[in-house]
């Protein structure tokens, strides 16, 4: 994997990547990612006893539709990031991995169990560096840890990728994921 | 700003179009039939799963192009109702049901709870024409409801 390109949004601190193995900005990929009906049922039919394992049973559809709405939610609050029309800082929403990239679980499932209505299972993930966000992608974490899982460890290879590209130019980012569960 | 942003800003790119942004915002100016063509993809998936039918069986049944039932399953496609009416007709499902003022849908659990209620598990649907239930039900209902 190669980066090919980091673009900026428009008068924001808000960077997306480019790879070599698709045309998309990495946003991009993960929102159309994120708002696709097949994808998505087929995603939670492969992970159904990861995602029984911390949310309970629940109908596939409902899952998906969630899943969407939360998608929209979630991309809408960065939309007025991006456009500085929000009292939001990504500083408030930026929450760093730790350094074995486990996020604290305990506290982020009981959290998220308690939000029933909120799905809490949408990652996307940032190298901060100082006001400056670099978005890696994004995707649907189910496990403890990043590397349990294929889908997530990609996601992990791409935030040390990025952090990588970066430090070559001389500082160390923060890795981390965007929460708005509140 | 730190060393690191400065360089970010010096080797950042301008956005492209059509990435991101203008998705998010094209969601929110059509987010009505959206949300229903997430939930005729989702049907459809249903359906071909519970038939064991891939997304090009279904394609060759309703006579179109495999790309176009990959398109409507992401539920991204504002359906028009030639469509709509054809995947109805290759699955033997209903899409959508046009209601007249004087009807309404009932959940399958609501005419599992009547048909018990007023006449014991498993007797009166399977045993009565649907015009004779119409019927029943009406001569039960209080002419205020």
């Amino acid at each position: 994997m190669r980066i090919i390109d980091i673009f900026v949004e428009e008068n924001s601190n808000l960077y997306t990547v480019q790879y070599d193995f698709d045309e998309r900005d990495s946003l991009t990929i993960a929102y159309d990612k994120l708002t696709d009906t097949a994808e998505l049922r087929e995603f939670f039919k492969q992970f159904k006893p990861d995602f029984e394992k911390f949310y309970g049973k629940q109908n596939l559809n409902k899952v998906v539709l969630q899943t969407i709405d939360e998608a929209d939610r979630l991309f809408n609050v960065l939309l007025e990031l991006a456009d500085n029309d929000s009292e939001t800082s990504l500083n408030e929403l930026f929450k760093p991995l730790d350094n074995n990239e486990a996020e604290d679980s305990s506290y982020d499932f009981q959290q998220l169990k308690a939000y029933s209505d909120n799905p809490g299972w949408i990652r996307l993930y940032a190298v901060r560096y100082g006001e400056s966000y670099v978005f890696t992608g994004g995707t649907i974490k189910l496990t403890q840890r990043m590397k349990d899982r294929k889908h997530t460890k990609f996601e992990l290879d791409k935030l040390q990728k990025v952090s990588e590209y970066l430090a070559e130019r001389g500082e160390e980012g923060q890795i981390g994921y965007i929460d708005i569960q509140q | 700003m730190t060393k690191v942003e400065e360089k970010l800003r010096q080797i950042a790119k301008p956005a492209p179009e059509g990435g991101w942004k203008d998705k998010v915002r094209f969601r929110n100016e059509n987010k009505g039939w959206l949300k229903k063509s997430s939930a005729i993809a989702l049907r459809i998936l249903e359906e071909l799963d519970s038939r064991g039918w891939s997304q090009a069986k279904l394609a060759r049944e309703m006579k179109v192009e495999r790309q176009m039932v990959n398109k409507i399953v992401r539920g991204g496609e504002k359906l028009n109702l030639e469509t709509i009416t054809k995947i109805e007709d290759a699955l033997g499902i209903q899409l959508i049901v046009i209601l007249m003022s004087d009807e309404e849908v009932v959940k399958m659990e609501k005419m599992k709870y009547i048909e018990k209620t007023f006449y014991g598990e498993g007797q009166f649907i399977s045993e009565m024409a649907p015009s004779e239930f119409n019927q029943e039900i009406a001569d039960l209902t209080p002419d205020n409801v």
